[in-house]
Protein backbone atom coordinates (compact mmCIF):
# COMPACT_ATOMS: atom_id res chain seq x y z
CA UNK A 1 0.00 0.00 0.00
CA UNK A 2 1.43 3.71 -1.29
CA UNK A 3 1.66 5.99 1.96
CA UNK A 4 3.14 8.57 0.05
CA UNK A 5 2.98 9.88 -3.51
CA UNK A 6 4.38 12.94 -5.18
CA UNK A 7 4.06 13.52 -8.15
CA UNK A 8 5.95 15.83 -10.07
CA UNK A 9 6.07 18.69 -6.83
CA UNK A 10 7.48 21.79 -7.86
CA UNK A 11 7.86 24.98 -5.48
CA UNK A 12 9.35 28.11 -6.29
CA UNK A 13 9.80 31.28 -2.89
CA UNK A 14 10.79 34.55 -3.21
CA UNK A 15 14.41 35.34 -1.32
CA UNK A 16 15.69 38.40 -0.78
CA UNK A 17 14.49 41.67 1.02
CA UNK A 18 13.88 44.83 -1.02
CA UNK A 19 14.36 42.93 -4.59
CA UNK A 20 13.39 39.92 -4.25
CA UNK A 21 14.67 37.24 -6.64
CA UNK A 22 12.47 33.86 -6.92
CA UNK A 23 14.32 30.81 -6.05
CA UNK A 24 12.85 26.98 -7.01
CA UNK A 25 13.42 24.49 -4.42
CA UNK A 26 11.65 21.69 -5.84
CA UNK A 27 11.85 20.82 -9.82
CA UNK A 28 9.40 18.34 -10.34
CA UNK A 29 9.69 15.96 -7.56
CA UNK A 30 8.46 12.52 -8.00
CA UNK A 31 8.48 9.42 -5.49
CA UNK A 32 6.25 6.74 -3.71
CA UNK A 33 6.68 5.45 0.00
CA UNK A 34 5.48 2.27 0.79
CA UNK A 35 3.42 1.66 3.67
CA UNK A 36 6.14 0.33 6.73
CA UNK A 37 9.03 1.17 5.14
CA UNK A 38 11.57 3.14 6.56
CA UNK A 39 12.37 6.36 3.84
CA UNK A 40 15.71 8.55 3.72
CA UNK A 41 15.35 12.13 2.45
CA UNK A 42 18.98 12.92 1.51
CA UNK A 43 20.19 15.89 0.03
CA UNK A 44 23.32 19.05 0.51
CA UNK A 45 21.65 22.15 2.29
CA UNK A 46 18.99 24.13 0.26
CA UNK A 47 18.29 20.74 -2.17
CA UNK A 48 14.68 21.04 -0.78
CA UNK A 49 14.51 18.51 1.90
CA UNK A 50 13.14 20.86 3.94
CA UNK A 51 10.52 22.65 1.82
CA UNK A 52 8.91 19.04 0.54
CA UNK A 53 8.40 18.31 4.25
CA UNK A 54 6.61 22.01 4.76
CA UNK A 55 4.39 20.65 1.69
CA UNK A 56 3.80 17.59 2.98
CA UNK A 57 2.12 18.82 6.38
CA UNK A 58 0.43 22.08 4.91
CA UNK A 59 3.50 24.72 6.17
CA UNK A 60 3.09 25.85 2.01
CA UNK A 61 2.01 24.87 -0.89
CA UNK A 62 3.04 23.26 -4.12
CA UNK A 63 2.56 25.45 -7.24
CA UNK A 64 2.28 22.38 -9.20
CA UNK A 65 1.86 18.91 -8.73
CA UNK A 66 -0.32 16.71 -6.71
CA UNK A 67 0.76 14.73 -3.34
CA UNK A 68 -1.29 12.29 -1.64
CA UNK A 69 -1.34 10.66 1.79
CA UNK A 70 -2.97 7.62 2.65
CA UNK A 71 -4.99 7.83 -0.89
CA UNK A 72 -6.24 11.61 -0.37
CA UNK A 73 -5.10 14.44 -1.55
CA UNK A 74 -2.70 16.69 0.96
CA UNK A 75 -5.71 19.01 1.48
CA UNK A 76 -8.08 16.84 3.90
CA UNK A 77 -7.57 17.98 7.25
CA UNK A 78 -8.22 14.33 8.81
CA UNK A 79 -5.20 13.24 6.94
CA UNK A 80 -3.32 15.06 9.73
CA UNK A 81 -5.00 13.25 12.32
CA UNK A 82 -2.58 10.18 10.82
CA UNK A 83 0.55 12.16 10.40
CA UNK A 84 3.26 13.12 13.10
CA UNK A 85 6.20 15.84 12.68
CA UNK A 86 9.11 16.76 14.25
CA UNK A 87 10.57 19.78 12.00
CA UNK A 88 14.52 20.91 12.12
CA UNK A 89 15.05 23.09 15.09
CA UNK A 90 11.23 22.50 16.75
CA UNK A 91 10.16 25.28 19.28
CA UNK A 92 8.04 25.41 21.57
CA UNK A 93 6.47 27.57 24.38
CA UNK A 94 9.24 28.51 26.55
CA UNK A 95 7.03 29.29 29.59
CA UNK A 96 5.15 25.14 29.29
CA UNK A 97 6.82 21.69 30.56
CA UNK A 98 6.63 18.50 28.66
CA UNK A 99 3.79 17.22 30.51
CA UNK A 100 1.76 21.28 29.40
CA UNK A 101 3.08 20.73 25.48
CA UNK A 102 2.28 17.27 25.08
CA UNK A 103 -0.99 18.69 26.53
CA UNK A 104 -1.59 21.37 24.84
CA UNK A 105 -0.51 19.34 21.18
CA UNK A 106 -3.17 16.18 22.36
CA UNK A 107 -5.53 18.64 22.06
CA UNK A 108 -5.48 19.80 18.71
CA UNK A 109 -5.85 16.55 17.91
CA UNK A 110 -9.85 14.29 18.03
CA UNK A 111 -8.34 11.75 21.04
CA UNK A 112 -10.27 11.96 23.98
CA UNK A 113 -8.56 13.29 26.65
CA UNK A 114 -7.71 9.95 28.86
CA UNK A 115 -5.67 8.24 25.80
CA UNK A 116 -3.99 11.71 25.43
CA UNK A 117 -2.65 11.71 29.30
CA UNK A 118 -1.74 7.99 28.77
CA UNK A 119 0.22 9.01 25.81
CA UNK A 120 1.64 11.92 27.78
CA UNK A 121 3.37 9.67 30.41
CA UNK A 122 4.06 7.35 27.97
CA UNK A 123 6.22 9.82 26.15
CA UNK A 124 7.48 11.03 28.60
CA UNK A 125 9.15 7.89 29.66
CA UNK A 126 10.50 6.73 26.25
CA UNK A 127 12.08 9.91 25.82
CA UNK A 128 13.60 10.31 28.96
CA UNK A 129 11.62 13.47 30.25
CA UNK A 130 10.86 12.36 33.80
CA UNK A 131 13.40 14.21 35.39
CA UNK A 132 12.68 17.91 33.77
CA UNK A 133 8.51 17.03 32.67
CA UNK A 134 7.75 19.56 35.24
CA UNK A 135 10.18 22.30 34.41
CA UNK A 136 9.54 24.82 32.03
CA UNK A 137 11.38 24.39 28.56
CA UNK A 138 13.34 27.49 28.82
CA UNK A 139 15.73 25.48 30.52
CA UNK A 140 16.10 22.36 27.84
CA UNK A 141 18.77 22.17 25.59
CA UNK A 142 19.14 21.67 22.38
CA UNK A 143 18.82 18.04 23.00
CA UNK A 144 16.23 18.03 25.47
CA UNK A 145 14.17 19.98 23.39
CA UNK A 146 14.30 17.56 20.35
CA UNK A 147 13.26 14.99 22.50
CA UNK A 148 10.31 16.98 23.41
CA UNK A 149 9.81 17.35 19.23
CA UNK A 150 9.59 13.41 18.95
CA UNK A 151 7.59 13.21 21.88
CA UNK A 152 5.02 16.10 20.17
CA UNK A 153 5.58 13.80 17.02
CA UNK A 154 4.33 10.81 18.98
CA UNK A 155 1.62 12.21 20.71
CA UNK A 156 -1.36 11.17 18.69
CA UNK A 157 0.57 7.58 17.45
CA UNK A 158 0.59 8.59 13.95
CA UNK A 159 0.37 5.57 11.21
CA UNK A 160 2.85 7.90 9.07
CA UNK A 161 6.19 10.11 11.14
CA UNK A 162 7.89 12.81 9.53
CA UNK A 163 11.33 13.77 10.79
CA UNK A 164 13.41 16.72 9.25
CA UNK A 165 17.02 16.52 10.56
CA UNK A 166 15.65 14.12 13.94
CA UNK A 167 18.83 13.71 15.20
CA UNK A 168 20.41 17.15 15.18
CA UNK A 169 21.69 18.48 18.48
CA UNK A 170 21.31 15.15 19.88
CA UNK A 171 24.60 13.14 21.90
CA UNK A 172 25.53 10.05 20.94
CA UNK A 173 23.12 8.08 23.56
CA UNK A 174 20.14 10.42 22.35
CA UNK A 175 21.06 9.43 18.74
CA UNK A 176 20.67 5.44 19.50
CA UNK A 177 17.35 5.66 21.54
CA UNK A 178 15.77 8.03 18.25
CA UNK A 179 17.28 5.19 16.28
CA UNK A 180 15.64 2.53 18.27
CA UNK A 181 12.45 4.33 18.71
CA UNK A 182 12.38 4.72 14.29
CA UNK A 183 12.66 1.15 14.47
CA UNK A 184 10.44 0.20 16.89
CA UNK A 185 7.82 2.60 14.91
CA UNK A 186 8.56 0.01 11.89
CA UNK A 187 8.26 -3.02 13.36
CA UNK A 188 5.00 -1.31 14.95
CA UNK A 189 3.85 -1.25 10.54
CA UNK A 190 4.27 2.71 11.11
CA UNK A 191 5.84 4.61 8.58
CA UNK A 192 8.94 7.02 8.47
CA UNK A 193 9.79 9.63 6.47
CA UNK A 194 12.84 11.40 7.61
CA UNK A 195 15.96 13.58 6.77
CA UNK A 196 19.54 13.49 7.90
CA UNK A 197 22.55 14.42 7.70
CA UNK A 198 24.25 11.80 9.56
CA UNK A 199 24.63 9.61 6.77
CA UNK A 200 25.97 6.70 8.51
CA UNK A 201 22.54 6.42 10.64
CA UNK A 202 20.34 6.57 7.38
CA UNK A 203 22.25 3.45 6.20
CA UNK A 204 21.45 1.76 9.18
CA UNK A 205 18.17 2.28 9.41
CA UNK A 206 16.49 3.54 6.15
CA UNK A 207 14.69 0.72 4.14
CA UNK A 208 14.74 3.58 1.15
CA UNK A 209 16.12 6.58 -0.05
CA UNK A 210 15.70 9.31 -2.29
CA UNK A 211 18.66 11.62 -3.01
CA UNK A 212 17.73 15.34 -3.90
CA UNK A 213 19.86 18.15 -5.09
CA UNK A 214 19.13 21.10 -6.38
CA UNK A 215 15.47 20.09 -6.08
CA UNK A 216 15.31 17.14 -8.48
CA UNK A 217 15.57 13.64 -6.98
CA UNK A 218 18.57 12.16 -8.57
CA UNK A 219 18.55 8.41 -7.24
CA UNK A 220 15.91 6.79 -5.71
CA UNK A 221 15.78 2.90 -4.71
CA UNK A 222 16.33 0.20 -2.27
CA UNK A 223 19.14 0.96 0.04
CA UNK A 224 21.13 -2.03 -0.85
CA UNK A 225 21.30 -1.88 -4.30
CA UNK A 226 22.39 1.69 -4.61
CA UNK A 227 24.98 0.92 -2.67
CA UNK A 228 26.27 -2.42 -4.54
CA UNK A 229 25.91 0.02 -7.82
CA UNK A 230 28.93 1.50 -6.89
CA UNK A 231 31.32 -1.38 -5.22
CA UNK A 232 33.85 -2.06 -7.79
CA UNK A 233 36.87 -1.41 -6.28
CA UNK A 234 39.50 -4.08 -4.75
CA UNK A 235 42.18 -2.92 -2.31
CA UNK A 236 45.59 -5.78 -1.65
CA UNK A 237 47.71 -4.85 1.12
CA UNK A 238 51.30 -6.28 1.23
CA UNK A 239 54.46 -5.45 3.13
CA UNK A 240 56.59 -2.82 1.26
CA UNK A 241 59.39 -5.24 1.25
CA UNK A 242 60.11 -7.31 -1.67
CA UNK A 243 57.00 -5.90 -3.01
CA UNK A 244 57.80 -3.06 -4.81
CA UNK A 245 59.18 -4.30 -7.89
CA UNK A 246 56.70 -6.78 -8.81
CA UNK A 247 53.78 -4.28 -8.14
CA UNK A 248 55.50 -1.72 -10.48
CA UNK A 249 55.78 -4.66 -13.22
CA UNK A 250 51.73 -5.45 -12.87
CA UNK A 251 50.47 -1.50 -13.64
CA UNK A 252 47.87 -1.15 -11.23
CA UNK A 253 47.91 1.86 -9.36
CA UNK A 254 48.92 2.04 -6.01
CA UNK A 255 49.65 3.69 -2.57
CA UNK A 256 52.69 3.38 -0.49
CA UNK A 257 52.09 3.68 3.57
CA UNK A 258 54.61 3.76 5.84
CA UNK A 259 55.41 -0.16 5.43
CA UNK A 260 52.87 -1.30 3.60
CA UNK A 261 51.51 -0.78 -0.07
CA UNK A 262 47.81 -0.44 -0.88
CA UNK A 263 46.93 -1.91 -4.53
CA UNK A 264 43.90 -0.76 -6.23
CA UNK A 265 41.76 -2.57 -8.51
CA UNK A 266 38.91 -1.89 -9.89
CA UNK A 267 37.93 -5.39 -11.08
CA UNK A 268 36.92 -8.78 -9.09
CA UNK A 269 38.08 -10.72 -12.20
CA UNK A 270 41.54 -9.07 -12.14
CA UNK A 271 42.09 -8.44 -8.49
CA UNK A 272 41.45 -12.32 -8.05
CA UNK A 273 43.94 -12.87 -10.44
CA UNK A 274 46.80 -10.44 -9.04
CA UNK A 275 46.22 -12.13 -5.58
CA UNK A 276 46.69 -15.84 -6.99
CA UNK A 277 50.00 -14.43 -8.51
CA UNK A 278 51.52 -12.93 -5.26
CA UNK A 279 50.24 -16.20 -3.55
CA UNK A 280 53.23 -17.88 -5.52
CA UNK A 281 55.64 -15.47 -4.38
CA UNK A 282 57.31 -14.71 -1.31
CA UNK A 283 55.62 -11.24 -0.49
CA UNK A 284 53.83 -11.22 2.79
CA UNK A 285 50.09 -10.54 2.17
CA UNK A 286 48.47 -8.44 4.43
CA UNK A 287 44.75 -8.29 3.44
CA UNK A 288 42.31 -8.08 0.78
CA UNK A 289 39.28 -5.98 0.65
CA UNK A 290 36.57 -4.86 -1.19
CA UNK A 291 36.30 -1.45 -1.20
CA UNK A 292 32.06 -0.96 -0.36
CA UNK A 293 31.22 2.52 -0.90
CA UNK A 294 29.08 4.17 1.06
CA UNK A 295 26.34 6.80 1.31
CA UNK A 296 28.31 9.70 1.84
CA UNK A 297 30.53 8.87 -0.94
CA UNK A 298 27.23 8.25 -3.38
CA UNK A 299 25.82 11.52 -2.38
CA UNK A 300 29.49 13.81 -2.96
CA UNK A 301 29.45 11.64 -6.43
CA UNK A 302 25.99 12.52 -7.07
CA UNK A 303 26.42 16.18 -6.03
CA UNK A 304 29.76 16.42 -8.14
CA UNK A 305 28.09 15.26 -11.11
CA UNK A 306 25.35 17.46 -10.82
CA UNK A 307 27.60 21.12 -10.58
CA UNK A 308 29.81 19.75 -13.33
CA UNK A 309 26.38 19.01 -15.47
CA UNK B 1 -14.91 23.61 19.13
CA UNK B 2 -12.12 22.00 21.16
CA UNK B 3 -8.80 22.97 19.12
CA UNK B 4 -10.09 26.18 19.30
CA UNK B 5 -10.43 25.84 23.02
CA UNK B 6 -7.04 24.37 23.10
CA UNK B 7 -5.33 27.40 21.59
CA UNK B 8 -7.65 30.06 23.42
CA UNK B 9 -6.46 28.74 26.78
CA UNK B 10 -2.92 28.23 25.77
CA UNK B 11 -2.68 31.81 24.50
CA UNK B 12 -4.56 33.08 27.69
CA UNK B 13 -1.45 31.18 29.44
CA UNK B 14 1.30 32.97 27.57
CA UNK B 15 -0.31 36.31 27.71
CA UNK B 16 -1.46 36.36 31.19
CA UNK B 17 2.36 36.47 31.81
CA UNK B 18 3.21 39.37 30.63
CA UNK B 19 4.86 42.22 32.64
CA UNK B 20 2.90 44.56 31.41
CA UNK B 21 -0.43 43.33 32.99
CA UNK B 22 0.92 44.13 35.98
CA UNK B 23 2.63 47.73 35.32
CA UNK B 24 -0.84 48.77 33.73
CA UNK B 25 -2.45 48.09 37.52
CA UNK B 26 0.39 50.33 39.47
CA UNK B 27 0.08 53.12 36.65
CA UNK B 28 -3.95 53.04 37.15
CA UNK B 29 -3.09 52.78 41.49
CA UNK B 30 -1.15 56.26 40.12
CA UNK B 31 -3.67 57.88 38.11
CA UNK B 32 -6.37 56.95 40.34
CA UNK B 33 -4.56 58.27 43.40
CA UNK B 34 -3.89 61.37 41.58
CA UNK B 35 -7.43 61.96 40.55
CA UNK B 36 -8.62 60.93 44.02
CA UNK B 37 -6.40 64.00 45.51
CA UNK B 38 -7.02 66.73 42.54
CA UNK B 39 -10.67 65.89 42.69
CA UNK B 40 -10.33 67.33 46.87
CA UNK B 41 -9.42 70.68 45.62
CA UNK B 42 -11.85 70.83 42.66
CA UNK B 43 -15.62 72.20 42.56
CA UNK B 44 -18.33 69.13 42.29
CA UNK B 45 -18.30 65.61 43.51
CA UNK B 46 -14.50 64.15 44.58
CA UNK B 47 -16.02 60.70 43.81
CA UNK B 48 -17.48 61.76 40.02
CA UNK B 49 -13.70 63.35 39.55
CA UNK B 50 -12.28 59.17 40.98
CA UNK B 51 -14.91 58.10 38.25
CA UNK B 52 -14.21 60.38 35.22
CA UNK B 53 -10.40 59.78 35.83
CA UNK B 54 -10.84 55.95 36.64
CA UNK B 55 -13.03 55.10 33.60
CA UNK B 56 -10.93 57.06 30.97
CA UNK B 57 -7.64 55.64 32.58
CA UNK B 58 -9.12 51.71 32.72
CA UNK B 59 -9.99 52.22 29.10
CA UNK B 60 -6.73 53.33 27.68
CA UNK B 61 -4.46 51.65 29.61
CA UNK B 62 -6.48 48.66 28.37
CA UNK B 63 -6.28 49.69 24.92
CA UNK B 64 -2.08 49.64 25.88
CA UNK B 65 -2.38 46.55 26.37
CA UNK B 66 -4.96 44.82 23.58
CA UNK B 67 -2.55 46.13 20.86
CA UNK B 68 0.93 45.38 22.78
CA UNK B 69 0.07 41.60 23.13
CA UNK B 70 -2.62 41.18 20.24
CA UNK B 71 -0.02 42.54 17.66
CA UNK B 72 2.71 40.15 18.76
CA UNK B 73 0.02 37.08 19.09
CA UNK B 74 0.24 35.71 14.90
CA UNK B 75 3.62 37.31 14.51
CA UNK B 76 5.26 35.92 17.24
CA UNK B 77 4.37 32.61 16.15
CA UNK B 78 5.65 32.59 13.15
CA UNK B 79 8.71 34.54 14.14
CA UNK B 80 9.43 32.00 16.69
CA UNK B 81 8.81 28.80 14.62
CA UNK B 82 5.97 27.53 17.32
CA UNK B 83 3.80 27.24 14.14
CA UNK B 84 5.54 25.02 12.34
CA UNK B 85 3.93 22.13 15.04
CA UNK B 86 0.69 23.74 15.24
CA UNK B 87 -0.11 23.79 11.64
CA UNK B 88 1.34 20.30 10.71
CA UNK B 89 -1.86 19.02 13.48
CA UNK B 90 -5.24 18.48 12.21
CA UNK B 91 -6.18 22.36 12.62
CA UNK B 92 -8.04 24.94 10.36
CA UNK B 93 -6.16 28.25 10.50
CA UNK B 94 -9.70 29.79 11.20
CA UNK B 95 -9.63 28.49 14.76
CA UNK B 96 -6.10 29.50 15.26
CA UNK B 97 -7.56 33.01 14.90
CA UNK B 98 -10.22 32.56 16.79
CA UNK B 99 -8.27 30.88 19.79
CA UNK B 100 -5.72 32.98 19.62
CA UNK B 101 -8.35 36.48 19.72
CA UNK B 102 -10.52 34.63 22.65
CA UNK B 103 -7.70 33.78 24.38
CA UNK B 104 -6.64 36.95 24.63
CA UNK B 105 -10.41 38.47 24.88
CA UNK B 106 -9.86 36.17 28.67
CA UNK B 107 -6.68 37.45 29.52
CA UNK B 108 -8.29 41.16 28.60
CA UNK B 109 -11.19 40.23 30.97
CA UNK B 110 -9.06 39.39 33.79
CA UNK B 111 -7.21 42.66 33.50
CA UNK B 112 -9.96 44.63 33.41
CA UNK B 113 -12.22 42.80 36.32
CA UNK B 114 -9.26 43.35 38.35
CA UNK B 115 -8.53 47.08 36.98
CA UNK B 116 -12.43 47.77 37.71
CA UNK B 117 -12.28 46.59 41.13
CA UNK B 118 -9.54 48.82 42.15
CA UNK B 119 -11.52 51.93 40.64
CA UNK B 120 -14.96 51.28 41.99
CA UNK B 121 -13.49 50.87 45.67
CA UNK B 122 -11.67 53.98 44.68
CA UNK B 123 -14.80 55.62 43.74
CA UNK B 124 -16.95 54.03 47.11
CA UNK B 125 -13.85 55.45 49.65
CA UNK B 126 -14.36 58.80 47.57
CA UNK B 127 -18.03 58.63 49.08
CA UNK B 128 -19.85 57.65 45.75
CA UNK B 129 -21.93 54.31 44.96
CA UNK B 130 -21.83 51.87 41.88
CA UNK B 131 -25.21 52.41 39.93
CA UNK B 132 -25.80 49.39 37.40
CA UNK B 133 -25.10 52.30 34.68
CA UNK B 134 -21.38 52.03 35.47
CA UNK B 135 -21.68 48.05 34.81
CA UNK B 136 -22.87 48.89 31.92
CA UNK B 137 -20.15 51.19 30.81
CA UNK B 138 -17.45 49.01 31.81
CA UNK B 139 -18.88 46.44 29.77
CA UNK B 140 -18.68 48.48 26.51
CA UNK B 141 -15.45 49.25 28.01
CA UNK B 142 -14.93 45.85 27.09
CA UNK B 143 -16.60 45.34 23.63
CA UNK B 144 -14.22 48.25 22.48
CA UNK B 145 -11.24 46.54 23.78
CA UNK B 146 -12.35 43.69 21.66
CA UNK B 147 -12.44 45.21 18.32
CA UNK B 148 -8.86 46.68 19.24
CA UNK B 149 -7.72 42.97 19.77
CA UNK B 150 -9.12 41.86 17.04
CA UNK B 151 -8.21 44.70 14.97
CA UNK B 152 -4.56 44.30 16.58
CA UNK B 153 -4.67 40.10 15.54
CA UNK B 154 -5.71 41.42 11.99
CA UNK B 155 -2.79 43.27 11.48
CA UNK B 156 -0.30 40.39 13.18
CA UNK B 157 -1.26 38.20 10.19
CA UNK B 158 0.74 40.38 7.72
CA UNK B 159 3.08 42.80 9.49
CA UNK B 160 5.37 43.52 11.98
CA UNK B 161 4.90 44.42 15.67
CA UNK B 162 5.95 48.40 15.19
CA UNK B 163 3.94 48.97 12.22
CA UNK B 164 0.93 46.82 13.45
CA UNK B 165 1.19 48.91 16.51
CA UNK B 166 1.44 51.81 14.36
CA UNK B 167 -2.02 51.46 12.45
CA UNK B 168 -4.10 50.00 15.08
CA UNK B 169 -3.21 53.36 17.76
CA UNK B 170 -4.21 54.97 14.72
CA UNK B 171 -7.29 53.12 14.16
CA UNK B 172 -8.65 53.17 17.36
CA UNK B 173 -8.20 57.02 17.61
CA UNK B 174 -10.03 57.08 14.36
CA UNK B 175 -12.46 54.98 15.63
CA UNK B 176 -13.17 57.12 18.75
CA UNK B 177 -13.38 60.49 16.66
CA UNK B 178 -15.35 59.40 13.81
CA UNK B 179 -18.48 60.56 14.52
CA UNK B 180 -16.87 64.10 15.20
CA UNK B 181 -15.22 63.28 11.88
CA UNK B 182 -17.81 62.74 9.99
CA UNK B 183 -19.76 65.87 11.56
CA UNK B 184 -17.42 68.27 10.06
CA UNK B 185 -16.97 66.38 6.71
CA UNK B 186 -20.49 66.63 6.17
CA UNK B 187 -19.95 70.51 7.29
CA UNK B 188 -17.61 71.03 4.25
CA UNK B 189 -18.81 70.85 0.61
CA UNK B 190 -17.06 67.70 -0.74
CA UNK B 191 -18.33 65.95 -4.76
CA UNK B 192 -19.84 62.67 -4.76
CA UNK B 193 -16.90 60.96 -5.26
CA UNK B 194 -14.94 61.87 -2.05
CA UNK B 195 -18.02 61.82 0.08
CA UNK B 196 -18.60 57.92 -0.97
CA UNK B 197 -14.94 57.67 -0.29
CA UNK B 198 -14.97 59.21 3.37
CA UNK B 199 -18.54 57.17 3.75
CA UNK B 200 -16.59 54.06 2.93
CA UNK B 201 -14.04 54.58 5.45
CA UNK B 202 -16.90 55.66 8.16
CA UNK B 203 -18.17 52.03 7.90
CA UNK B 204 -14.68 50.38 7.48
CA UNK B 205 -13.54 51.84 10.36
CA UNK B 206 -14.30 50.57 13.86
CA UNK B 207 -16.69 53.31 15.19
CA UNK B 208 -15.84 53.20 18.70
CA UNK B 209 -17.36 56.32 19.61
CA UNK B 210 -20.94 54.67 20.22
CA UNK B 211 -19.31 52.60 22.89
CA UNK B 212 -17.71 55.15 25.18
CA UNK B 213 -20.75 56.12 27.50
CA UNK B 214 -18.45 57.07 30.65
CA UNK B 215 -18.97 60.45 30.53
CA UNK B 216 -22.79 59.87 29.87
CA UNK B 217 -23.12 57.63 33.02
CA UNK B 218 -20.81 59.66 35.35
CA UNK B 219 -23.06 62.58 34.99
CA UNK B 220 -25.81 60.25 35.26
CA UNK B 221 -27.48 60.33 32.04
CA UNK B 222 -29.68 57.56 31.22
CA UNK B 223 -29.28 55.77 27.65
CA UNK B 224 -32.06 53.91 25.97
CA UNK B 225 -31.59 50.01 26.40
CA UNK B 226 -31.81 49.71 22.15
CA UNK B 227 -28.86 52.24 22.50
CA UNK B 228 -26.94 49.42 24.86
CA UNK B 229 -28.20 46.64 22.41
CA UNK B 230 -27.86 47.85 19.16
CA UNK B 231 -23.70 49.34 20.47
CA UNK B 232 -23.20 45.77 21.64
CA UNK B 233 -24.11 43.83 18.25
CA UNK B 234 -22.48 46.38 16.28
CA UNK B 235 -19.32 45.29 18.21
CA UNK B 236 -19.26 41.83 17.81
CA UNK B 237 -20.19 42.26 14.13
CA UNK B 238 -17.62 43.67 13.89
CA UNK B 239 -15.04 41.39 15.66
CA UNK B 240 -16.42 38.70 13.55
CA UNK B 241 -15.58 40.70 10.32
CA UNK B 242 -12.00 41.06 11.91
CA UNK B 243 -11.50 37.56 12.49
CA UNK B 244 -13.25 36.55 9.10
CA UNK B 245 -10.74 38.80 7.20
CA UNK B 246 -7.70 38.13 9.35
CA UNK B 247 -8.45 34.40 8.37
CA UNK B 248 -8.58 35.23 4.81
CA UNK B 249 -4.85 36.70 4.74
CA UNK B 250 -3.68 33.61 6.93
CA UNK B 251 -5.54 30.90 5.04
CA UNK B 252 -3.19 32.25 2.20
CA UNK B 253 0.57 32.32 4.30
CA UNK B 254 3.04 30.23 3.73
CA UNK B 255 6.04 29.77 6.03
CA UNK B 256 9.36 28.86 4.64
Amino acid sequence: MKILEANNIEKSYPVGHIIQKKFQALKGVSFTVDKGEIFGLLGHNGAGKTTFFKILTGLAFPDNGTIKLFGQDISQRNIKEKIGFLPEHPYFYPYLNPKEILSFYGGLFSIDKKIIEERTDYLINLLGLNKWKNEPIKKFSKGMIQRVGMAQALINDPDLLILDEPMSGLDPIGRKEFKEIIIKQKQKGKTIIFSSHILSDVEMICDKIAMLIKGEIVKEGNIQNLLSEGNSEYEIELEKEKSINIIKNLGFKYEILNKNIIIKIDNYNEAKKVLLELINTDVKIISFTPVKSNLEELLVKEINKSEKS
Amino acid sequence: MKRVKTIALNTFKETIRNKVLYSVIFFLILILSLSFILGRFTMGDTNKFVANFGFAGVELLGVIISIVIGIGLIYNEIQKKTIFTIISKPIKRWEIITGKFLGLSLTIFVQEFIMLIILFLFIIIAGGKIPLSYITASFLIYCELMIIVSVSIFFSTFSSPILSGFLAFTIYFIGQSIEYLKDIINETELSSVNKYIIDFFYYLLPNLHNLNIKNEVVNGVTLPASYISNSIIYAVAYILFMILTSTIIFERKQFY
